[in-house]
């Protein structure tokens, strides 16, 4: 079995996000216990795991909206809880439900994250991102106007707009239409080309299998695996992704 | 009405019940539940306690038009919440499942009533004691005064129902043309407060309702043929004897099923609209949940986007925050600025005829404004609750987070409170040192409470949670938070007071020294700030999405 206590990070290019040893928990019980990851510019990394396995806990400590209990986390080579404010500019976080403001329109948001990002010449990005997103019809529309899958297509659009080192995306593409769903794959693997580094969690394993560079699978809070889709296949006997998800993460679901 | 819906009220009865004492059960629930009923108690028994507004020697005709006006503004709401609210109410989780169902239409509308005069119950019994307490016979007027009160729902849902007309077409015209009807009619009366203030203080010279004047006024022919609707039921409740008031309480019942019955048989198609409604509401009260209120409670439509707001405080990270907030105001305020006008005038009228003395005066205007226009004028982290995950994420410092989310809001009614302030001073003889210095301290006053309030929600956020299981234990945690924060005001108040007369005492007396002590106080105050910001990001780091997000 390719079980291991964390992920070793790509290989040939240095990693641009680290983390050593997160732990959390809740009330005393662990949502994450000791996980390790890397990744390097430009690469894609998949968090999979059932429900309740750790993986938007991972991802908001990571983004620095869960205070770390224990471990440590390096964004672009600063250090979250010392240089928090510096490790945030570099990264960006899209939610799994994203709140716009309700009395901001859609422009407005990428101008508000212009600025608090401190992105210079915006507009044109801004005008690039809204039509990649399909957005540039509702310009003007306010955020509560905006339905699930448009404030999924914004939250991502205001990620992109920082041009950030590491993005996390937690299930990108719940509530995108196939559409929606298209654009956002081929924008988060322009981004990666770009030199972003992507980590993205989310159940649909074909997305996943698709998109991800590596795998990181968790189950109670612990990595179950780590590496490529091609050491996960050659160690397993199972041929699809899906047997082998339900295999390793078998003891999860029974919980 | 359909065996399946009584079924649902039934069973959504008993879950509400079990829920209810699940909650209990945990010494915190308890603790507020109990908390909560104990100030309800005290409330309610203080209103009884207090004497009847008309004394034994008050005819039955005067009682009867006291109880008529009384039942008339009670109904007046229902009639702005029947404009507001059109078609049929259900909850997001009834919506579809219930317009889906293989049900009449007129059982909805019976479902829907049924569960609102049930919860309206408990309401109508204190409200209508209360109302029945004028009466000759408080006992035999109790009855059909909970049968007024009653008729709110009713009236409520009648309008609501008409009103969805043609698709909604009607509602459509009545949504706007009452709006814009109200703020013709509001717009001379809040520039003209400066008059009111004055007649009333001409009115009520002493302080207190004059009952020759109030009896005149009671008496008047506009108030007899505005209470008129209302007959059955004053008169019923002026009943003196037990037949008298059996018939005519009987009376009332057949009214109220009159109207119940009218009600559910209008041949409406309500369908459209309710979808509509019911999302409004449903976000309205996802809004109220998120820990919102006043100002930052009320939606932003398309029209809002119109008023743009300057980057007042730059454009790096602080800047675009503070802008964020102003643009927040702005652009929600339309809907709470007479509600935020209304309260100011009320205190600058308490201020005015209440307290003889003029300092007494200005810094009772002074703490009433600041205290309602913290929870009217609010867009801040309290509005955030729902979108912690993102907040926690900004790339800037958390206590920076925190001063410029609280910044513009205090800004705002700390520069209204001084007008307030300004305005109270003229109307009770002339502007006096004092209250320049009052009105000066007062945006800094509404800082440290924005900053205090804030800092209390984030150590312990409260989800308010209207017309669901958690509502004692969420408003007992309001209350308590409230007078935390006044405590807290108090305690960062009182040493720079205490600075402020200090310094003023060394410099002597004059104008000079006034000002070097309201510098030193403001001084004092905006370090008490700076620590407040700081405690509040380290607050703000600490919160806990996850445990706020359920």
């Amino acid at each position: 079995m390719a079980e291991s206590s964390g992920d070793s990070g790509a290989a040939g290019h240095p990693p641009v996000l680290r983390v050593r040893g997160l732990t959390r928990s809740y009330g005393g019980r662990p949502a994450v216990q000791g996980l390790d990851l890397e990744v390097a510019r430009g690469e894609v990394l998949g968090l999979l795991g059932p429900n309740g396995a750790g993986k938007t806990t991972t991802l908001r400590s990571i983004a620095g909206v869960l205070p770390l209990q224990g471990g440590s986390v390096e964004v672009a080579g600063c250090d979250l809880a010392r240089s928090e404010v510096e490790a945030k500019r570099s990264l960006a976080w899209v939610p799994d439900d994203p709140r716009p403001f309700d009395a901001l329109t859609v422009a407005e948001h990428l101008e508000f994250t212009a600025h608090l990002y401190g992105v210079e010449d915006h507009r044109e990005r801004a005008r690039v991102l809204l039509e990649r997103f399909e957005l540039a019809e509702r310009t003007s529309a306010l955020g509560s106007e905006l339905s699930r899958g448009m404030r999924q297509k914004l939250a991502i659009a205001q990620a992109w707009l920082s041009n950030p080192a590491v993005v996390l995306l937690d299930e990108p593409l719940a509530g995108l239409d196939p559409r929606g769903i298209r654009g956002a794959r081929t924008a988060i693997r322009e981004l990666a080309s770009e030199g972003t580094a992507v980590v993205l969690s989310s159940h649909q394993l074909d997305l996943v299998e698709a998109m991800a560079d590596r795998l990181l699978v968790l189950s109670r809070g612990r990595v179950v695996f780590s590496g490529t889709l091609a050491e996960l296949r050659a160690a397993r006997a199972e041929s699809s992704l899906e047997e082998v998800f339900l295999e390793l993460t078998a003891e999860g679901d029974e919980a | 009405m359909h065996p399946g819906l009584r079924a649902l009220a039934r069973l959504q009865r008993q879950a509400w019940r079990r829920r209810v004492l699940r909650s209990l059960r945990s010494p915190r629930g308890l603790l507020s539940a109990l908390l909560i009923l104990g100030l309800l108690g005290l409330w309610v028994g203080g209103a009884f306690l207090q004497a009847p507004l008309l004394d034994g020697s008050s005819d039955a005709g005067l009682r009867r038009q006291l109880a008529g006006v009384m039942l008339s503004a009670l109904l007046l709401i229902a009639v702005v919440n029947g404009i507001a609210h059109r078609g049929v109410y259900l909850p997001p989780e009834e919506l579809e499942r219930l317009l889906s169902a293989p049900v009449p239409r007129a059982d909805l509308v019976r479902y829907r009533l049924s569960r609102m005069l049930v919860r309206g119950l408990p309401f109508a019994a204190i409200l209508g004691a209360l109302l029945a307490r004028n009466m000759p016979s408080p006992a035999h007027a109790w009855p059909p005064a909970a049968l007024a009160i009653l008729l709110i729902p009713i009236v409520a849902q009648l309008l609501a129902l008409a009103l969805s007309v043609s698709d909604g077409l009607a509602s459509r015209l009545a949504a706007r043309v009452p709006r814009g009807l109200l703020r013709l009619l509001l717009l001379p009366v809040l520039i003209g407060i400066p008059l009111i203030l004055t007649e009333a203080r001409e009115l009520f010279p002493a302080g207190a309702l004059d009952g020759d004047r109030a009896r005149e006024l009671l008496d008047h022919p506009l108030v007899r043929w505005g209470t008129l609707p209302l007959a059955p039921f004053t008169w019923a409740m002026a009943a003196t004897t037990a037949a008298a008031a059996l018939l005519r309480t009987a009376a009332c019942v057949g009214v109220l099923v009159a109207l119940y019955q009218l009600t559910v048989r209008l041949p409406i198609d309500f369908r459209e609209v309710s979808i509509e409604t019911s999302r409004d509401l449903a976000q309205r009260i996802a809004r109220v949940r998120s820990g919102s209120g006043g100002v930052a409670a009320m939606g932003a439509d398309s029209g809002a986007a119109r008023r743009r707001m300057g980057w007042w405080a730059g454009r790096g990270p602080f800047g675009a925050l503070v802008w964020l907030r102003s643009t927040e105001l702005l652009r929600r305020a339309g809907r709470v600025v007479y509600v935020a006008l209304l309260q100011l005038a009320l205190a600058v009228f308490l201020g005015t005829v209440l307290v003889q003395d003029h300092a007494g005066g200005a810094v009772l205007v002074l703490a009433l404004s600041t205290y309602h226009l913290s929870t009217t004028i609010r867009a801040d982290l309290r509005a955030d609750l729902d979108r912690m995950q993102e907040v926690k994420a900004w790339p800037l410092p958390a206590s920076q987070t925190f001063l410029a989310s609280v910044l513009p809001g205090a800004l705002v009614a700390g520069l209204l409170v001084s007008g307030a302030l300004v305005l109270r001073a003229a109307l009770a003889g002339g502007v006096r040192e004092l209250d320049l210095v009052l009105a000066a301290a007062a945006p800094v006053l509404a800082l440290v409470w924005g900053c205090v309030e804030n800092l209390s929600f984030l150590v312990a956020p409260v989800r308010f949670t209207p017309g669901e299981v958690g509502t004692l234990q969420s408003m007992g945690r309001v209350m308590l938070h409230s007078l935390a924060n006044l405590a807290v005001v108090g305690l960062v108040v009182a040493p720079a007071v205490g600075v402020s007369l200090g310094t003023a005492r060394l410099l002597g007396e004059g104008l000079f020294a006034q000002l070097a002590g309201l510098g030193a106080a403001c001084a004092f105050a905006l370090g008490l700030v700076g620590a407040l910001s700081l405690l509040g990001g380290r607050a703000l780091r600490r919160l806990d999405p996850s445990r706020v997000l359920a």
